[in-house]
């Protein structure tokens, strides 16, 4: 019996080790590559490390002849501007949509959600034009105004205040507390899980943005980390071990972020909206 | 219930207020100012009055141009010569850069100024975003009939490009593996024919070892597939009314001498295992290949770089294949990359003075040979001889194959004209499936030629 137990486990040992090196080996391919010249990135056998021959080159590069600091400044800016504003917005939306409600609250919040069903591209010249007129291309706000107003955030933020407990915020307006204040006082503190939740997954989708940067912004030294990446290809071909080289410094922040925050991330997902 | 609407109203204004804070966006200030300009003519009117005045340029390139060094120290140069006309450059990565072309032009933003290859520059024309050179050329003193060689107008008997060079084509080949293999090296100065050089392919090529080495490498490039063709029918791509003619004889002699290659004498790394393995345009400098087609980019990129691509083995050069009945002759697959000035430039004449520099001053640094006559060649041949001579390459070597021979027969490298984007997009899409068995050569042609003749048709409606 206990004989059975070990195999069983051992067995699903090995399939969970396999299963989590199918996730880990993009990684690791792309540090194996940043330490590579280029000729040798896609050599048949393939080679792990050469270790008679490691390029330090690739990240001297990166980090002596490029804007990579820049790029990187950059990105945290951009991201932690968006995300901290987006929160905020998605908070108070989804408060009014999903707590206050209002005159015709659904129907305008059936109107926002199908928004959500405009592919992207499609909005990228009337943006354009927009930011041309308001006089904010090649600067950061036309990265982080786009990505203050997001649908799916204002929706699992409204989920969230449908069905909040009346009792708590109706006890705050008995002791004399606005809407407002009400919100932030009560409401507010009260959404942290759902919200860091939020925070979270935005920090990785705007992070990643790639479009909208490249179109948006002109100067070098106004770039992110994704375009930055790009920029380390030719009219011929990509220069593979030099994007891995910056790849791996630039998930660094990433890393750490999802790392600090990580026992709450999954305490979260875990009880909330988005367990499915 | 006015508590809240405040709170929703609060949450606009934030957003409003936001983008009134971020007011420190374009330098020149040139927001929603600009006018297109209707032509190159009337353009040159409007500055005829303003050479001294000054304006700042927009200049749309690639990165690999914009970023390097070479570059801004011409900048420096160029600034010092025209203290009036600042450049304000724009760098976009390759992959992405007809995006943000397209949408920079179609929303009316000024630019003066855009790089572009031969395919790119003709979808530019064809989109009506650029202006004719014509007239603006004689203000600064170019004849563009005379001064880049036997360069032909681009539309309806304009100028729309300002070309800065074009490629040249060779044989590159792997000295090692032609000693290993105990085959003797190709003729510096007479051409292979393709016939020859696929003979030759099988005999270097050897998968039994550790590390397999395939005769020929080539790149997923389409001109690697209908090249031969293009050498054969003097790169007729297009039929005389206009239409798709990849599937003229030629091309389909091409396409057949490949799968010979790649399936019959099995001397280059069959289609899937290429696409599977993500093979780069670079793996041929890892040296597991014997002979490669390639231009003169190979040697600025990869030849004379060896402490990127170290490499133990010696290269050498030679004419590119031609076909048995061009047999002796050295001939060139054409491409041109180009800047050209967009309609919504608002100083047209300062961007072409910029180009002209461009062409005159940088080129060359970025080891390629400018189109433009009256820059002198014999550095460049000199600089590049040097850096390839530890392969003992010479300086006549250099001179015949890097755009030196006068006598050189250009053909269209690939189609341009009609929808050249998606000419060679679909031919690639569809191309593996010849060489992978599931469709015969017949079925792809014919499939290429549909689908493109509808993009060409559609394109002339628009």
């Amino acid at each position: 019996m206990l004989l059975s137990q070990n195999v069983k486990y051992t067995i699903r040992s090995i399939a969970y080790l396999l299963i989590g090196l199918v996730f880990i080996t993009p990684l690791l391919w792309m540090v194996s590559t940043s330490f590579k010249y280029e000729n040798q990135v896609f050599e048949r056998p393939f080679v792990f490390v050469h270790w008679d021959q490691m390029n330090w080159a690739n990240y001297k590069h990166i980090l002596m002849d490029t804007a990579f600091p820049t790029w990187l400044w950059n990105s945290v800016f951009v991201v932690i501007i968006s995300v901290a504003l987006r929160l905020l917005l998605s908070a108070l939306a989804g408060y009014a949509f999903g707590f206050l409600k209002f005159r015709y609250s659904d129907t305008i919040f059936l109107f926002f959600l199908t928004t959500m069903f405009i592919p992207y591209q499609l909005t990228l010249l009337p943006q354009f034009i927009s930011f041309r007129f308001i006089n904010l291309l090649d600067t950061h706000w036309a990265l982080i105004i786009p990505n203050i107003v997001d649908i799916l955030s204002i929706f699992l933020m409204r989920q969230f205040f449908l069905s909040f407990p009346k009792e708590l915020v109706h006890a705050a307006y008995i002791e004399g507390s606005g809407i407002f204040r009400s919100f932030m006082k009560v409401a507010l503190p009260l959404a942290r899980t759902p919200l860091l939740t939020l925070g979270l997954l935005s920090f990785f989708m705007i992070w990643d943005q790639y479009y909208q940067p490249l179109i948006f912004l002109h100067s070098k030294e106004m770039y992110t980390i994704p375009i930055g990446l790009q920029s380390f290809q030719t009219q011929f071909g990509k220069q593979y071990a030099l994007q891995m080289a910056l790849a791996c410094l630039a998930i660094i922040p990433v890393l750490a972020v999802f790392l600090a925050l990580q026992k709450q991330f999954i305490e979260s997902i875990v009880s909330s909206g988005l367990k499915g | 219930m006015i508590k809240k609407s405040v709170l929703v109203l609060a949450a606009s204004a934030m957003v409003f207020s936001l983008a009134a804070c971020g007011d420190n966006g374009n330098k020149d200030g040139s927001a929603g100012s600009s006018t297109p300009a209707a032509s190159g003519s009337e353009a040159v009117a409007s500055k005829d009055s303003g050479s001294d005045k000054e304006v700042t340029l927009k200049f749309l390139n690639i990165s690999e141009y914009m970023d390097s060094t070479e570059f801004k120290a011409f900048l420096e140069r160029f600034q010092v010569k025209y203290p009036n006309i600042k450049v304000d450059p724009i760098s976009v990565p390759h992959e992405q850069y007809i995006n943000k072309r397209n949408i920079m032009l179609a929303s009316g933003e000024q630019v003066d100024l855009i790089w572009g290859n031969g395919v790119e520059q003709f979808d530019a024309i064809n989109k009506g975003f650029l202006m004719p050179l014509d007239d603006i050329a004689k203000e600064v003193d170019v004849d563009m009939s005379k001064d880049f060689g036997d360069f032909k107008p681009d539309k309806d008997g304009k100028y729309y490009r300002f070309p800065i060079q074009q490629n040249n084509w060779m044989l590159y080949y792997n000295k090692k593996v032609f000693d290993d293999a105990k085959v003797p090296y190709p003729d510096p100065k007479v051409p292979m024919t393709w016939d020859e050089m696929a003979v030759v392919a099988q005999k270097l090529t050897n998968l039994n070892g550790k590390d397999k080495v395939y005769g020929m490498f080539y790149n997923n490039w389409g001109m690697y597939f209908y090249g031969y063709g293009s050498q054969l029918n003097n790169g007729k791509f297009y039929t005389d009314d206009g239409n798709v003619n990849i599937n003229a004889p030629e091309f389909k002699r091409s396409l057949e001498w490949m799968n010979d290659v790649m399936n019959v004498k099995k001397a280059a790394m069959p289609i899937g295992e290429f696409i599977q393995n993500n093979t780069d345009f670079l793996s041929y400098w890892n040296g597991n290949y014997g002979m490669v087609v390639g231009a003169q980019w190979y040697a600025q990129l990869a030849a004379t770089q060896k402490d990127k691509f170290p490499r133990d083995w010696k290269a050498g050069i030679a004419p590119m294949p031609v076909p048995t009945e061009m047999a002796g002759k050295h001939m060139n697959w054409s491409s041109i990359d180009s800047l050209a000035i967009p309609k919504n430039s608002k100083n047209a004449k300062e961007a072409l003075i910029l180009a002209k520099e461009y062409i005159a001053d940088y080129t060359l640094s970025t080891g390629a040979l400018p189109m433009y006559t009256k820059v002198s060649k014999d550095k460049y041949f000199e600089d590049l001889a040097n850096a390839l001579k530890d392969d003992e390459i010479n300086l006549e070597q250099v001179t015949y194959l890097f755009g030196g021979d006068p006598n050189v027969i250009n053909v269209e490298e690939k189609p341009v004209l009609g929808a050249p984007q998606e000419y060679e997009s679909t031919f690639l899409d569809i191309i593996s499936q010849y060489y992978t068995g599931s469709k015969t050569v017949d079925e792809v042609l014919s499939v290429v030629k549909e689908k493109v003749d509808l993009a060409i048709k559609e394109q002339q409606n628009n």
